[in-house]
């Protein structure tokens, strides 16, 4: 904004008011140690329309580039004088011992290219070695003796500088920046590590906390970290100070007609808090009681029993939690005395505490599991938990109430042979193995029992595979008829040979059987199933004429033996024959 | 023939009884250096039985109980855990194994389960692996009856007892079929426990380190994955980390 109505401005007034373009350079300090700043400004009365540093080979860049720019305007005899200043700056420290030069810079106005002069500097030897931590990075060199101006001031804020040992006391450092001037870089420089405290950071982070008034100064402040500390022993405890290096930025206005411009003109300061020392005071040795564990703050105790009534070998549970604001984590919680019949677990250890400015607060608890062993009646007298109150300034003792068990059912057996490893609750070893072996695969893990559930659905798709493909192949009705028919003649013929003993009967089915087959196979119907027609009909189907003297013969064999029964039948014999030759005629039939 | 077959079946036999009578001997022998309070040389002796061929949950749990009198926590929950994968439902190791969970320095309290989920389980963990196998295949022979019945029974009555009979044996099929297979993933899943004191985690194996944290021993972890030296890990909260290989002990491998 300020630039752009200055070269409304300008533009105004015309640029011939303008004079000769200026560009210079100024060093703070042209002799120095090696281990100290200086601070190089480039500075030119005109706006560039490009600036170029130098390449500060001999230096490092601490800070830089700040630029800033700002006009002027003078009345110097009844005359009326305008100026303008750009400048670039920098913060520079050195590499080495001997003449170092800064090379020109180097600035294009309305399209000439002006160059600053190369300015030389001695470097002499640090005199003393700088501090270890300090010269590892350029950026963290050792202060120069800038008095910190009264733009900005830190302070430690100390809650109480005679706490008691284990009292929290907080430490806030706090920074106070002038109304009305800003902040452009800040780097702590040395970070304070308190030395015999437990220390406990509540905010890393700077929080503003508002203004205040200060000899007539309106000033903000942060709250750039904020500690709880807890002294660990008594005597004199200090605190190293706290080293800040920033750069504050002042806007100075000025009035020029109807127009205010801002200046920001950058200012390197480095802050410090003083040495603070804190000094503990030892706990009162006097009324200090037996069961004192350590505890400084305010506190409560709570005891829990989940039951006082139980069947014995059953857990029970036993919860001690101390709630409060003081030194957790520093003191021990009261353990109960347990009767020795019971197995008592190690404690499960809670903690839920945050840190605040008087100490954590929270509370702490052990949950212990214990197992009566024993029926009977058991009393857990009361825990007490002592505890120094530095507001009162005396030391005080809860006490939890006592509780009476009832155990009933009847004694646990502990396994017997390895006795002696009890303690702790813990389940002893076992005086008998079941061996399995070490590579035996279950099997249910095997492939063959993997099979056993594969083959069942491979057996269910193979059954409906057939059916399907047997309904997809029905036989033709002939042929059904025929199947049947044959299935009646086998029948027959077996019928027979059940009766080789009995040739009246054998010879009835024979002949029947006979009859029935060429029926069937020469499709005769019942007029015609007489010898002369069968011969005729075997005849029409070009049946060599053997075969059919043959069956005559058959014939004639069979009516002599049915109707003639003379002599003896070698039935057995007949059977075979008219098998043979049935078989025989089948095939030529087929043909 | 014979002869050869029953020769073979007593060498076996007797093999086998010789390495239980070894594994035996020196179970004994463990035990009573454990009653000593000798437990490391307990450990050592007990280390040597898996070599004769034998084990036994309570060789595990035995094991476990030396490792945690020596303060190894990690091998002792290795131990128990092994045990109750041979034995699932070892009160005694189940025991142990929460007693030490308690002195962990992580406490990870396994993420809620889903109402379902954890009625499933249930069931699952009603039956063994290997129950829930004979009854898978029970019931797909039983099944394989039914409809063969169906099919080739005549009586439009029988009929309808069969197809009846076949539908619920495909339902009863089905559920024991699923219940074994995921009682089976139960047991064949990989864990590991954390051997180290401290193991430090990755979001990811590749440079990102900006998210990681420190697992402590003890910790029992699902293996998910591998990649190079690193196991994809899953604690019992559902968190995934990435650990390194040689900072955990598979559950399922020899020690």
């Amino acid at each position: 904004m300020t630039k752009r109505l200055m070269f409304l401005f300008l533009w105004i007034s015309g640029l011939s008011l303008w004079g000769q373009t200026d560009f210079r350079v100024r060093v703070s300090r042209n002799e120095l140690n090696k281990d100290e700043r200086l601070r190089v400004d480039f500075i030119l009365n005109r706006q560039p329309e490009r600036f170029e540093p130098p390449a500060f080979r001999d230096f490092y860049v601490v800070m830089g580039p700040m630029e800033s720019s700002g006009s002027q305007v003078s009345i110097i005899n009844g005359r009326m004088q305008r100026s303008y200043t750009y400048s670039v700056s920098y913060v520079l420290t050195p590499m080495r011992t001997g003449t170092l030069t800064i090379e020109p810079a180097s600035a294009v106005v309305e399209g000439k290219t002006y160059r600053t002069k190369p300015v030389h500097i001695n470097v002499s030897q640090a005199q003393q070695a700088p501090p270890a931590v300090s010269s590892a990075k350029p950026g963290n060199l050792r202060t120069e003796n800038i008095p910190a101006g009264k733009d900005a001031f830190i302070r430690l804020e100390i809650s109480n500088r005679r706490p008691y040992v284990g009292q929290a006391v907080s430490a806030v450092y706090k920074l106070y920046i002038k109304d009305g001037i800003g902040v452009a870089d800040y780097g702590q420089t040395q970070i304070p590590e308190p030395k015999g405290f437990w220390t406990e950071t509540i905010k890393d982070k700077p929080v503003e906390l508002g203004m205040v008034e200060k000899d007539g100064q309106t000033y903000r402040v942060y709250a750039l970290r904020q500690l709880m500390l807890i002294p660990q022993h008594a005597g004199k405890l200090e605190i190293t100070p706290q080293k800040i290096e920033m750069i504050l930025v002042k806007k100075v206005v000025r009035q020029m007609g109807p127009f205010q411009f801002y200046d920001e003109v950058p200012e390197h300061v480095y802050l410090s808090t003083p040495h603070t020392v804190i000094e503990a005071r030892p706990l009162p040795e006097k009324d200090k009681p037996v069961d004192f564990s350590g505890a400084v703050g305010r506190f409560d105790l709570f005891v829990n029993v989940s039951d006082t009534v139980a069947a014995a070998g059953n857990d029970l549970s036993v919860e001690v939690k101390v709630t409060g604001k003081g030194n957790f984590n520093m003191f021990e919680l009261p353990r109960p005395v347990f009767p020795p019949e019971w197995e008592v677990y190690d404690p499960e250890h809670k903690i839920n505490t945050r840190p605040t400015y008087t100490g954590y607060k929270g509370s702490v608890s052990d949950l212990y599991t214990v197992i009566p062993q024993k029926p009977g009646k058991y009393t857990l007298p009361p825990i007490t938990f002592s505890y120094f109150d530095p507001v009162d300034e005396t030391y005080k003792r809860l006490s939890g109430p006592a509780y009476n068990f009832e155990i009933t059912g009847r004694r646990v057996q502990t396994s017997a042979p390895y006795a002696g490893a009890g303690q702790g609750g813990f389940r002893n070893i076992e005086s008998v193995s079941r061996w399995m072996s070490a590579d035996a695969v279950p099997f249910w893990q095997q492939k063959w029992f993997a099979w056993m559930l594969y083959l069942p659905f491979i057996f269910l798709f193979l059954v409906l595979a057939f059916k399907y493909w047997q309904s997809r192949h029905r036989p033709d009705e002939q042929k059904q008829r025929r199947q049947r028919q044959n299935r009646y003649i086998k029948s027959l013929l077996k019928e027979a040979r059940n009766h080789l003993n009995e040739p009246a009967v054998f010879y009835g089915l024979i002949e029947k059987a006979l009859r029935e087959y060429f029926k069937n196979r020469l499709e005769l119907d019942s007029t015609r199933l007489h010898r002369t027609g069968i011969d005729e009909a075997l005849a029409a189907r070009r049946v060599a004429p053997e075969y059919r003297e043959e069956l005559q013969a058959l014939w004639q064999h069979i009516q002599q033996a049915r109707y003639a029964p003379a002599g003896s039948f070698d039935t057995s014999a007949d059977y075979e024959q008219i098998r043979t030759w049935l078989e025989k005629l089948d095939k030529i039939l087929k043909k | 023939m014979k002869r050869i077959f029953y020769g073979i079946i007593f060498l076996t036999f007797s093999l086998s009884m010789l390495q239980a009578q070894q594994a035996d001997s020196l179970f004994s022998q463990a035990n009573r250096l454990y009653a000593q309070k000798k437990y490391a040389e307990a450990l050592d002796v007990y280390r040597r039985i898996p070599e004769t061929g034998k084990v036994s949950a309570e060789l595990y749990y035995n094991m476990g109980n030396a490792a945690y009198k020596l303060n190894k926590k990690a091998l002792s929950v290795l131990y128990y855990k092994k045990a109750l994968n041979l034995r699932p439902g070892y009160a005694a190791a189940k025991h142990n194994l929460t007693l030490i969970r308690r002195s962990l320095t992580d406490r990870i309290e396994p993420a809620p389960l889903a109402f379902h989920i954890k009625l499933w389980k249930k069931w699952t963990g009603m039956l063994s692996v290997g129950v829930w196998a004979i009854l898978s295949r029970l019931w797909a022979w039983l099944l394989l009856a039914a409809v063969l019945f169906y099919l080739y029974s005549q009586k439009p009555a029988r009929k309808r007892w069969a197809f009846a009979l076949a539908g619920i044996s495909a339902g009863i099929w089905m559920l024991t079929w699923i219940s074994y297979r995921s009682a089976k993933a139960e047991h064949e899943k990989t864990e590991a426990v954390v051997a180290v004191p401290e193991t430090r985690w990755r979001a990811r194996i590749d440079t990102d380190t900006s998210r990681t944290g420190i697992l402590h021993e003890g910790t029992v972890v699902k293996i998910l994955d591998s990649s190079g030296n690193w196991y994809h890990v899953r604690t019992a909260d559902g968190n995934r980390f990435w650990v390194p290989e040689s900072d955990v002990l598979k559950i399922n491998e020899r020690y």
